[in-house]
């Protein structure tokens, strides 16, 4: 798959240069690699398994995109243009999950089978989406680094990295934009407030 | 909100942050004076902070593909009776497994009765696969043997999944194999006529050129009158299989069959084990093992990972049958071990040799007329039962250090044989001769992280990082006592700790130092650091890997490339120039003599190569090729062999290879990710780190606050306790590790007295939640089976079980550590014990229903007709004339319709009424003494509300607000008068009381340990006290120490 990776990453190049084709062309190459890892989940759970494969995941992203071994001059832009890319590619596939689920056949998941991936559940991807959108309005910065980690997969030290701030920067906002939208977040879920 | 006002509030959240909580309030009335908003909008991020802990932790693109899981998660069909598929009218379901579900069916045409098998779409997308196995099913069928299912048709239907494959078959009144009991008083003659019936079934299928491959006791149904019908010949095909190319080993063929269900793999044959070629002799090895768990009652493979199943399969000699069933004959005996002859070539060579050796032994048996008695051993014990048990470490919570001496954690083989390149089979010397390994096993404080570490160069010292006091220091320990030395102690990261060639200095990588990240050097107990080379952040991926023998280089990666720095000049130089889309992330290692590095690719194909390369140019030599996902490389000081971890069936082990390329061993076979950090250079001590999660079973008396007591801790993960009507025995389920892949519904029902120090008793060997009956004579339960699950009770002093429900019962989900439970109840037993009332899906309608111990006069209880409808959370009320249950929506197009409502049901007229109806997140705890109102917990930002609602009016009243507790462990007691719950302040988790009306909270526990969690609670019926789980997850730096 590193011929995938590569693919990717000359397609986000092409892309944050402004070729527009190019996320056509990039959002199936996320969604199969989406496809292949919900089938990991679930093979994964046939054979007794809970649905925990983070280790799945990480090995997702390094096909996807490569980080650490682009060498671009504007690394920065890349990396944050590739999130900003993931992001929009992964809400537009959640819209039509949700949209499938409610439109299409009836797909009964018992609560029992719901398991422990009931509870992460609770974050909708798409409300994160518009709360990242408003906390952009006034903190612009926080919103980056939220996207660059939970869109992009990057750990604090690729962040600080990318966005040329200190490791403990990084932690500081993070700290903050996370508790600020887990609180937007279990607002609209929780009336108590 | 404007930036200025948000800045305002940033600084004064972060100034909160930084004071202890009892700080805050002060600080909060200085810096919001006057301005209230201000303070309750830092007061709630404050609260968000301390409460979202999982929020966002995993990336999108896993939360996405989870999701994505679970929506094409294969539903089960949702056929009715009277549904009709083509000309097949749905009579009832008979069963479900791995294969498909299967249905009672009648034919319109032909006006019989037949077994419609539908199977899995993603079993029949390969054409070319599916047509073979049509085939082969239907050339068996046509042999028209009586011990051969008949097919009747195979074909298609439209049903809600699409085009499904399906098999019709005569419809068999009886059961399979698995299921069916054997008399005890003549197991001998019964197995026997099983066998042979089978052995002359394989006997015409293998002399018509079909192989079964799946021989296992799913797969044979007995008929009341003793008939034998072997099913799905050719099914195994549908699976995907290895082929003698695609998998040399086993361990890659378990990873390139997504589709084999645990089970399965315990009749496989060595060859089918290690993916070799399958033929007629391998069926006769799977009914070897049918036939010896036949006769003695035990599984003969069992091993709690599949890696564990299949060293048995290709190692295990099966113990004499004379060990578990009296009066074998010696005949039996050998026909027996020659059916499980390792080496197909000394395996009977033909089912009809089999059969006949069988007649033969039966027939004499039958005139000496012996009968087979077996000693049932009732009192199982633990210790020796579950020894494998032991490679999970037994440490106490409190005990840190440990050192075990494992048998089992084991090995490795004698006489190894080694499948050369071309298939050639080749004796050769063994890569590692150990028969037992001996491991020193550390572990770390709860939610301390271990990484990386290093043997000093006399082997006496290991180096290594721990967060223990909040950022990654550097420590040594010494090998021998465990004692540790904190030798960076500064506020800064640091990483990745080597030794200088005397050992007397430590050289590291620091990610943040001032404006001075990279790597320094520092005398090996810590003092003055000196700088040897600043790097940028952005190369902050940087692992030190050895530093040479004369001093002058240090050796590091840096994104998937090798450098060397100078320690005199500080020059630093590439030395490798690879594609670093193809090589490993910290792969690298250097060879003792500083001549060879080795590194780890990933293929086009996806496989994983390890090479060996001089370091100073040249041609990379392949020395190992595996699908498995692999990391870490660590030489032996040898400079021949070669350390590395890789994945077998999902979890990291440790390999050795060598560099002449033969066949690598497999070295730990235990349930935790062992990666490998690092060999010591006298070449005995081989250094790896892991992490598991641990739960013990604690109580406490009410009457004894911060006198906890261990109840359970033998087994890695203890929890969900129930205690016995008499308050003296707490029964509770066992699991292996969780956190590597064994659910908790992989668990082991075990008693345990309180305050006895006695084995504890396993009373049912897979199942979980269990739930005392009210008279203590039973234990209900539930065990996984045909992915769904059913209601069983056995009796207390072991054996007598009942499945009363299968099928569709439904149980509410649980979170991960801490293992939580998130209703109270997920069936109930009545207070007279003589019904169970629980939940249930028929048709994908879900229901609660009523069950008699007996398992007679299920009932149900609600009419419910909308499938988009969550029934769940049975409680009786203490007249047992009523019960309490909830219900939620399924599926919500906005948080509006997120509707929770709790009802109470009249048992005598089946009347519900709805009682709360809240579009907030509530849970239902139980009745009030009086049996007048129910009691229910509602989730808020910061901790919970409790509130009572009169079942006579429906009038809700709040009875108290526990801003410290945890929405999901909050417990009535037995009495309805105090309220337990896990109380979580500043991070730290504790137990506390509350009177059920309301009152002062009091807390009972004492902990400070800030990553130690409590899990479900569990009220001792008297209400006098509460047994817990106390869950972490730790990290373990493990030591062989005997490598030869």
């Amino acid at each position: 798959m590193a011929a995938g990776s590569h693919e990717v990453t000359q397609l986000l190049l092409a892309w944050s240069e402004g070729n527009q084709t190019a996320l056509a062309q990039l959002a199936p190459l996320v969604e199969r690699e989406l496809h292949r890892l919900a089938q990991g989940y679930l093979s994964n759970e046939r054979r007794g398994h809970s649905l925990q494969a983070t280790e799945l995941v990480n090995e997702a992203y390094v096909r996807l995109i490569d980080w650490k071994t682009v060498r671009w001059q504007n690394r920065a832009h890349f990396v944050g243009v590739a999130a900003q890319l993931m992001r929009r590619i992964l809400v537009d596939h959640a819209r039509r999950r949700h949209f499938q689920k409610r439109v299409g056949h009836c797909l009964q998941v018992s609560l029992a089978k719901a398991e422990n991936i009931a509870e992460e559940r609770s974050v909708d991807v798409i409300a994160l989406d518009d709360a990242l959108n408003s906390l952009a309005q006034f903190d612009e910065r926080k919103s980056r680094i939220v996207e660059l980690r939970f869109f992009g997969g990057l750990s604090e030290v690729e962040i600080a990295g990318a966005l040329k701030i200190s490791l403990r920067t990084v932690q500081r906002e993070w700290n903050l934009a996370h508790a600020w939208l887990y609180r937007e977040l279990s607002k609209e879920a929780n009336d108590d407030a | 909100m404007t930036p200025e006002r948000w800045q305002r509030i940033e600084q004064v959240y972060f100034a909160a942050l930084a004071r202890t909580p009892d700080q805050r309030a002060a600080l909060l009335d200085e810096a919001c004076k006057g301005d209230e908003p201000l303070r309750a909008e830092v007061e709630s991020l404050l609260a968000a902070h301390q409460q979202g802990s999982g929020f966002l932790a995993e990336p999108a693109l896993e939360f996405e593909a989870k999701n994505l899981a679970l929506d094409r998660r294969t539903p089960a069909l949702a056929l009715k009776a009277g549904q009709e598929l083509s000309h097949y009218k749905i009579l009832s379901r008979l069963g479900a497994g791995g294969m498909g579900e299967v249905f009672l069916a009648q034919d319109a045409i032909l006006e019989r009765r037949v077994a419609l098998k539908l199977l899995p779409v993603q079993f029949t997308e390969d054409a070319e696969r599916l047509q073979r196995f049509i085939r082969e099913a239907k050339a068996a069928s046509a042999l028209n043997h009586p011990n051969i299912i008949t097919i009747y048709e195979i074909g298609e239907i439209p049903t809600a999944q699409g085009q499904t494959h399906f098999i019709a078959t005569e419809f068999i009144e009886g059961e399979t194999l698995r299921t069916w009991a054997l008399d005890e008083e003549q197991r001998l003659r019964q197995a026997l006529n099983i066998a042979m019936q089978m052995a002359s079934a394989l006997d015409a299928a293998h002399k018509a050129g079909i192989v079964h491959r799946d021989i296992k006791p799913e797969n044979v149904m007995v008929r009341p009158d003793g008939l034998v019908k072997v099913l799905d010949f050719g099914l195994a095909k549908l699976t995907p299989q290895p082929t003698d190319s695609e998998a040399r080993t086993l361990i890659k063929s378990l990873n390139t069959q997504p589709g084999m269900i645990l089970g399965t793999l315990r009749y496989m044959s060595p060859e089918q084990a290690r993916g070799r070629g399958v033929d007629a002799r391998s069926d006769i090895f799977s009914l070897g093992v049918v036939l010896y768990e036949l006769l003695t009652g035990q599984p003969l493979f069992a091993g709690d990972t599949d890696a564990d199943i299949v060293a048995a399969i290709i190692h295990k000699q099966a113990p004499p049958l004379a060990e578990h069933l009296s009066g074998v004959p010696a005949e039996l005996e050998r026909i027996v071990q020659k059916a499980l002859a390792k080496e197909k070539e000394r395996r009977y060579q033909s089912a009809h040799d089999l059969q006949a050796d069988l007649q033969a032994v039966k027939q004499e048996s039958e005139l000496t007329a012996r009968r087979a008695r077996s000693g049932p051993v009732t009192r199982v014990n633990l210790t020796a039962q579950t020894s494998s048990m032991l490679t999970a470490p037994r440490f106490s919570l409190r005990q840190l250090l440990l050192v075990l001496i494992v048998g089992l954690l084991l090995v490795s083989v004698i006489g190894w044989l080694v499948m050369a390149r071309h298939g050639n089979v080749v004796e050769t010397p063994p890569l590692a001769s150990l028969q037992n390994v001996e491991v020193v096993r550390w572990a770390s404080l709860p939610g301390e992280v271990y990484s990386t570490g290093a043997f000093s160069p006399d082997s006496k010292w290991i180096a290594f990082t721990s967060s223990k006091s909040g950022v990654r220091n550097i420590y040594v320990r010494q090998t021998v006592s465990g004692q540790d030395h904190q030798s960076t102690k500064d506020e800064f990261t640091n990483e990745s700790p080597i030794w200088s060639p005397t050992g007397e200095e430590i050289a590291f990588f620091s990610i943040e130092r001032g404006d001075h990240p990279g790597i320094w050097r520092m005398p090996m107990m810590g003092g003055p650091l000196t700088l040897l080379k600043v790097l940028p952040l952005d190369e902050a991926s940087i692992r030190l890997l050895r530093w040479s023998k004369d001093g002058a280089t240090i050796y590091y990666d840096s994104k998937q490339q090798l450098f060397s720095l100078n320690v005199q000049s500080g020059e630093t130089r590439p030395i490798t120039h690879f594609d670093p889309a193809q090589v490993s992330a910290s792969s690298f290692s250097i060879s003792p003599d500083e001549q060879q590095i080795a590194y780890i690719t990933t293929e086009a194909n996806g496989h994983r190569s390890i090479w060996v390369v001089p370091l100073h140019g040249g041609t990379p030599k392949r020395i190992v090729d595996t699908a498995a996902a692999s990391r870490n490389t660590a030489w032996h000081p040898d400079g021949e062999r070669l350390f590395y971890s890789s994945k077998v069936d999902g979890i990291y082990q440790i390999f050795v290879a060598d560099i002449k390329g033969h066949q690598p061993v497999q070295l730990t076979f235990g349930d935790r990710e062992s990666f490998v950090v690092d060999v010591s250079a006298d070449g005995a001590k081989v250094l790896y780190g892991s992490s598991e999660e641990q739960s013990d079973l604690w109580g406490i008396s009410l009457a004894k606050a911060n006198e906890e007591f261990v109840v359970a801790s033998d087994i890695s993960c203890e929890l969900w306790p129930d205690i016995s009507p008499d308050n003296k025995t707490v029964a509770y389920q066992a699991v292996r590790n969780l956190s590597q892949g064994n659910g908790i519904y992989n668990g082991t029902v075990l008693t345990q007295e309180i305050g006895v120090k006695a084995e504890a008793f396993v009373l049912a060997k897979d199942g979980f939640l269990p739930k005392w009956s009210p008279a203590g004579k039973q234990i209900a339960f539930v065990r996984r089976e045909n992915e769904s699950f059913s209601l069983k009770t056995i009796n207390v002093a072991g054996g007598d079980e009942k499945t009363l429900v299968t099928g569709g019962l439904l149980l509410n989900p649980y979170s991960v550590l801490p293992y939580t439970r998130m209703e109270v109840s997920d069936f109930s037993w009545s207070p007279d014990g003589h019904q169970l009332g629980y939940c249930f899906s028929q048709a994908g309608v879900q229901n609660l229903r009523l069950i008699s111990a007996d398992g007679s006069g299920d009932t149900p209880v609600t009419n419910n007709q909308d499938a988009n409808l969550i029934i769940y959370c049975p409680i009786w009320s203490g007249d047992a004339k009523r019960l309490a249950y909830a219900t939620r929506p399924i599926k919500i197009a906005t948080f509006e319709d997120n509707i929770y409502r709790f009802w109470v049901v009249d048992l005598e007229t089946r009347t519900a009424k709805p009682l709360v109806q809240l579009n907030a997140n509530i849970h239902l705890l139980g009745w009030s003494p009086d049996d007048q109102e129910l009691l229910f917990a509602q989730n808020l930002q910061k901790g919970i509300s409790l509130w009572r609602v009169s079942v006579v009016t429906g009038k809700q009243s709040l009875v108290a607000r526990v801003p410290s507790a945890k929405y999901y462990n909050v417990h009535l007691s037995p009495d309805r008068r105090l309220v337990a719950y896990v109380s979580d302040e500043d991070g730290e988790d504790n137990l506390r009381v509350i009177p059920a009306g309301g009152g002062m909270e009091r807390q009972l526990t004492a902990n400070k340990a800030p990553h130690l969690y409590f899990s479900t609670l569990a009220w001792s019926p008297d209400s006098r006290a509460i047994y817990y789980g106390k869950q972490s997850r730790y990290s373990l730096l493990s030591m062989i120490t005997n490598f030869r």
